[in-house]
């Protein structure tokens, strides 16, 4: 392995130990269709399904990212799109039982001022003051050409309870990137956070410089079962991939299914009480390479046996390979074997690529193992 | 006349219709299950008893779009009925594969080599 593939791999950990505490974490960067906001909506509704949430939670939650992502395709305009490294993104994470919704989008310089006058405002008013302020703006009708009046920002604002937090970062003397970032409190919060607490938006800012220089376009971590294998798969179909190219699409989606299934087959999680196993995926593109990549626990005991598996395939010419599926498809299954023996092999073969992994050693009991298909576009 | 089983898709299972009487042994869309084994263990009891009294003529389409690993294995069990049923009776099997996908091509071609049983295959 060259040191630059462990560099990479140190990243993928490093990330993860970062994201561990939170039960969910979402994280798209790249364009955004209307098509790809309905299916994150849906995703988050699946998501608050499996954690129970109150209804109350639902909808506030539901709310704030469906304006924060209508948000982003409004403003996601020709002149910001232009500039190569100012795509827009967004964030949903779970932690303890709040939300931390977050976008981010360019924004012209020239709109910055009123913007943050807007914001400033809207955090500077009580909840009674608010509603005041909303009835005003309301009975203003004072449009822009993109439909919005703060009323949004007001709105959103209303529904959380909590303060705004937002950032700008000067991206060149037109345009900025626009950081916005709200929070909604579990049901039984005691008071709603009154002050503005940036250190997450902060996290996430550095997240995004991440992102850009990894070429990801996809962070998902959660607690891997087949419900959240399936909202992936509906979120990254359509959306992944050179639309042109549906045997690049298919592989796509077939290693997204090996590598999840593996994640929830095969990872030993200390928690017990969980439904799934938590791990970690992410999906990248560079000049029509695609990356696939996922982490997650297992016990260091089987780390040796593990590598051993990946190293047979590795070490396999595709016709070995070949012999080696047809091998392991003709034998009968051992009492509790989960799977068919087949993943490694069919992901290699699939890719056309050798299964890129990696142990990083936790305790005496756990490591973390992660895995790394590299996919490319037919030339 | 055996009873027809007639499973409907769902987002991560296949339609599985397996009907003696109008003939229709199908399965399509997409496969790869939490728990294959136990997704197919009906199918593979319903044709090891049609095997018992079959049909003269046998045509099997498989129109999968996508199938996991595990899944892969029992379509192979369901295929070696299919192949031990020929010896008897007449039976084809139709693989129908996008004409862009050639894993799925593969996988049809794959199985009818471990089999030796020439398939149909059906370009879509």
């Amino acid at each position: 392995m060259n040191p630059q593939e462990n560099k990479n791999h140190s990243f993928i950990f490093d990330l993860y130990r970062q994201m561990n505490h939170y039960s969910l974490s979402y994280i798209y960067r790249g364009g955004f269709s209307i098509d790809l906001s309905n299916k994150i909506l849906s995703l988050a509704e699946t998501n608050m399904a499996n954690f129970s949430e109150s209804s109350s939670t639902k909808k506030k939650v539901y709310f704030i990212m469906l304006e924060s992502l209508q948000n982003i395709t409004r403003h996601q305009d020709v002149k910001t799109q232009e500039s190569t490294d100012s795509s827009s993104f967004f964030v949903i994470q779970r932690l303890e039982n709040d939300y931390y919704i977050t976008s981010g989008n360019t924004i012209e310089n020239k709109n910055i001022d009123s913007l943050k006058s807007k914001l400033s405002k809207v955090n500077s008013l009580d909840k009674e003051s608010l509603k005041e302020y909303y009835k005003e703006t309301l009975s203003q009708g004072e449009l822009s050409t993109k439909g919005g009046a703060g009323l949004g920002l007001i709105e959103m604002a209303r529904k959380s309870g909590n303060k705004l937090s937002y950032d700008f970062k000067e991206i060149n003397n037109e345009i900025s990137n626009f950081y916005f970032q709200i929070k909604v409190s579990a049901p039984d919060a005691e008071t709603a956070s009154q002050d503005i607490n940036t250190d997450r938006l902060t996290w996430i800012e550095g997240l995004e410089a991440l992102i850009l220089e990894k070429n990801l376009n996809l962070i998902y971590q959660v607690d891997f079962t087949q419900e959240s294998l399936i909202s992936i798969l509906s979120m990254t179909e359509g959306n992944i991939g050179n639309k042109e190219d549906l045997a690049l699409r298919k592989k796509i989606f077939n290693i997204i299914v090996e590598l999840s299934q593996n994640i929830y087959k095969h990872a030993d999680e200390p928690d017990t009480e969980k439904e799934g196993k938590s791990g970690i995926l992410m999906l990248g593109e560079k000049n029509g390479e695609y990356t696939l990549t996922t982490g997650n626990l297992i016990l260091t005991k089987r780390v040796e046996s593990l590598s051993a598996s990946l190293d047979k395939v590795n070490k396999a010419n595709f016709e070995e390979l070949d012999n080696l599926f047809d091998k392991t498809i003709m034998e009968d299954e051992k009492k509790g074997q989960k799977g068919a023996g087949l993943g490694f092999i069919d992901i290699k073969m699939k890719s056309k690529n050798n299964i890129v992994y990696n142990f990083s050693q936790i305790d005496a009991d756990y490591s973390f193992f992660e895995i790394q298909v590299k996919i490319s576009e037919k030339k | 006349m055996m009873e027809a089983l007639n499973i409907k898709a769902t987002s991560d299972t296949p339609e599985i219709i397996l009907d003696a009487i109008s003939g229709t042994f199908e399965i399509s869309q997409r496969c790869f299950p939490e728990d294959a084994v136990g997704f197919f263990s009906s199918s593979i009891e319903w044709i090891k008893n049609y095997a018992k009294s079959p049909n003269s003529s046998t045509h099997f389409n498989f129109k999968l779009e996508y199938f996991n690993t595990s899944s892969s294995k029992q379509i192979f069990k369901i295929l070696l009925l299919l192949e031990e049923l020929s010896k008897k009776n007449e039976v084809i099997i139709s693989w129908h594969y996008n004409k862009e996908d050639s894993d799925m091509l593969s996988s049809g071609e794959r199985y009818s080599k471990l089999l030796q049983f020439k398939f149909d295959m059906v370009e879509i």
